[in-house]
């Protein structure tokens, strides 16, 4: 991972005391109240519904421990001792007082993290392929060049007051396990020879106006990233709407203008921008590069522990099975020979989705130390992965994971969802969210259930703005107010690009009450065990049925 | 709010972003609304002067205007006024502005009265990222 150097920290802890010094010329009447506004929020701080709020970003999804240990002080000393991993790669805290956050930024600093444009209308936290750098299947490793652009926008002073949210997500596959087609821009590596280039989509996004990003640019050289980012964002600043807050994204303005006269647009910025902005050069790449820890001193560390346990001497045992079983789903190739990524599911009965408590993050981190070279990941699904393991260690991590309750083999299977804080935190939420994944958890919690159903993404927000990815769950929910009550629309049919298409779900017919969804998902998921052929995974079958079997069913789920 | 020009008044506060002192200063005979900002970009006028009037405290559009601006006549001073505020200055000077305009308020005369804490509000960096187009340096 890249690690913040003196230059970094200086500015970190520089943005801390500016937060610290705004935070109170607003209190001596500098700034009234929607003047102080956007500037807490580019500092990451929400006044969401029961409490302050701290979003911190985590670049990319990269963790070291030492960082994992900051954030579970930060969360023990100044929060309730938990923080929520986010479907952005970030964390949040949720019962910050406003008075501490200075204190949390500065001490954030010293490791390397901050709160900084994690929200406000400005570029957010910038994410990736939580497999990026280590993926089998990768043609280029994008961190270095998220890694550019993150700079480069940090306290960018022409585009902190952009109409609306933007987002930036890289990946270096293929295969889209980055979400790249539902970002504001996305940046998708097609080639590494003879250059770096990247196939550029803009305009995609959730929320009110779900839009599959369409391609913009279809070869951008790595060297012309910051140029076209800039134009990009320029031209979406000078002309996207300000009068209506659910038509201000990017993707409103791509639509209303159109695509051709967009790439218009942005080409003539483009040309404007190069008469006064050079390229990248490979000096400044290798200059980022450099600060990315070294896979060889990685590979070595790794390499170097010797397993306390021998697995030939326990293959009777139970704690096989159950080892056997927790490989199947928690170990996944890696590019390098010879080392594997382990998957941790922040997830499970008794857990809100993604949330983890300070005990489980000082043990994630003791973990992280002794097993993968003291680095950790946090990924879109709300998960934590363990980047460098080695093969003869997995029975030893098994067994320590076990200790924090982190060995539910249930990597892609229905009760590791999505889901986002809702009604129970969020002020903008319509309905709770949290409650419904329990109740799933509660319904589907032993193993044989799990497998039977199969790979099954499930997604659940609490509102429009879609934090929880509704659309693109193959069992997508969405809380809504009907009549001041809460309800629930079921989507079916989406799907977030692993391996596929990416697709945007569809509502399925009229909302369900809080007491009826539970049992709406339930029925759906029996109709698709009736109706599925051979280890036909369920958005197959409902790709080859339709979705109108599937809604009869959850209507049977219907008390009125 | 600062809209039109004249001799700077009793009523109004400038300050010169660039040494991030109180000024006495003029206000711009030009004024330009940001929905007519081509005229600043594209004109043949020659304009050496003009005030560039926010519409509201976030409404970023003047940034990229101001920096825009100063990539095609570098040597033109721009000031701000509208609906600005104070925290507004370092991306104000860093986008290229030279000048801001306040409205006088007493509850803000800590901050005019002490030059220290004016520069600091100014420029809260030592170094940036990003190259401004207030000449300052940056990594990229």
């Amino acid at each position: 991972m890249y690690q913040p150097n003196t230059f970094d920290i200086a500015r970190l802890k520089e943005r801390a005391k500016q937060f610290k010094d705004q935070l109170i010329r607003h209190k001596k009447g500098i700034s009234t109240s929607a003047e102080f506004r956007p500037l807490r929020l580019q500092n990451g701080l929400y006044i969401q519904r029961h409490a302050p709020m701290l979003r911190i970003a985590i670049a990319y999804g990269m963790l070291n421990s030492k960082q994992l240990r900051k954030l579970g002080r930060v969360a023990e000393k100044l929060d309730r001792g938990y923080g929520h991993l986010t479907t952005r790669q970030n964390m949040q805290l949720n019962w910050i007082a406003v008075e501490d956050v200075p204190k949390a930024l500065d001490e954030l600093a010293d490791v390397g993290l901050h709160g900084i444009q994690s929200s406000g209308n400005c570029l957010r936290n910038i994410t990736s392929d939580a497999y990026a750098g280590i993926a089998k299947d990768e043609i280029i490793d994008p961190r270095p060049f998220a890694e550019i652009l993150r700079q480069w926008s940090t306290f960018h002073p022409e585009l902190s007051f952009l109409p609306r949210k933007f987002k930036v997500a890289f990946t270096g596959t293929r295969e889209d396990r980055a979400l790249i087609q539902v970002h504001d821009l996305a940046f998708e590596a097609i080639t590494s020879t003879p250059e770096v280039s990247f196939r550029v989509r803009a305009g995609g996004g959730l929320g009110r106006t779900p839009v599959l990003g369409p391609v913009i640019e279809e070869s951008l050289n790595w060297k012309n990233i910051l140029i076209f980012t800039h134009a990009l964002m320029r031209v979406y600043n000078q002309l996207g709407r300000r009068d209506n807050l659910t038509k201000a994204r990017i993707k409103i303005l791509i639509k209303t203008v159109g695509i051709e006269e967009f790439k218009t647009l942005l080409k003539k910025e483009i040309n404007h921008l190069k008469r006064s902005v050079a390229p990248l050069s490979e000096a400044v790449l290798e200059k980022v590069k450099e600060q990315f820890v070294k896979e060889s001193e990685i590979i070595k560390k790794v390499k170097l522990i010797q397993p306390s346990t021998s697995e030939k001497n326990l293959r009777q045992q139970q704690d096989y099975v159950d080892f056997e079983n927790w490989k199947k789903r928690s170990v996944v190739e890696h590019k390098i020979k010879g080392i594997n990524i382990v998957k941790i599911p922040v997830k499970g009965k008794g857990r809100a989705p993604g949330d983890v408590t300070t005990e489980e993050m000082y043990s994630l981190a003791n973990i992280a130390d002794k097993y993968s070279a003291s680095l950790i990941r946090v990924t879109h699904a709300q998960n934590f992965i363990l980047p460098y393991v080695s093969p003869n260690q997995l029975f030893d991590l098994f067994e320590e994971l076990k200790k924090s309750s982190f060995v539910a083999p249930v990597s892609g299977l229905l009760t590791d969802m999505v889901c986002c804080p809702g009604g129970d935190f969020c002020s903008l939420a319509n309905a709770r969210s949290i409650s419904i994944a329990e109740e799933i958890n509660n319904k589907y919690h032993t193993l044989d259930q799990l497998e039977k159903i199969g790979r099954l993404d499930l997604r659940i927000s609490g509102c429009m703005n879609s934090c929880g990815h509704h659309h693109i769950g193959h069992i997508g929910i969405l809380g809504v107010d009907k009549d001041g009550s809460a309800y629930y629309q079921l989507l079916l049919g989406g799907h977030s690009g692993e391996n596929d298409d990416a697709s945007l779900g569809k509502i399925i017919g009229k909302a369900f009450a809080e007491n009826e969804i539970t049992n709406a998902v339930g029925h759906i998921i029996e109709c698709y065990l009736n109706n599925r052929n051979k280890n036909e995974e369920f958005r197959h079958t409902v790709k080859r049925l339709g979705v109108k079997i599937f809604a009869e069913a959850a209507n049977e789920a219907r008390k009125n | 709010m600062v809209t039109t020009q004249g001799e700077g008044s009793g009523n109004i506060i400038s300050i010169c972003l660039k040494n991030s002192q109180v000024i006495k200063s003029r206000i711009p005979k030009i004024s330009i609304a940001i929905e007519d900002h081509e005229r600043l970009i594209n004109s043949n006028e020659t304009l050496t002067e003009v005030l560039l009037l926010f519409n509201t405290v976030t409404d970023g559009r003047a940034f990229s205007i101001a920096a825009k601006t100063k990539e095609v006549n570098p040597h033109i001073k721009l000031h701000a006024g509208g609906a600005i505020n104070e925290e507004l200055c370092y991306f104000l000077k860093r986008s290229g502005f030279d000048i801001a305009h306040f409205e006088r308020d007493e509850k803000k005369f800590f901050l005019y009265q002490n030059p220290s804490e004016l520069y600091n509000l100014i420029n809260p960096f030592k170094s940036h990222y990003q190259f401004g187009n207030d000449k300052s340096q940056g990594k990229y």
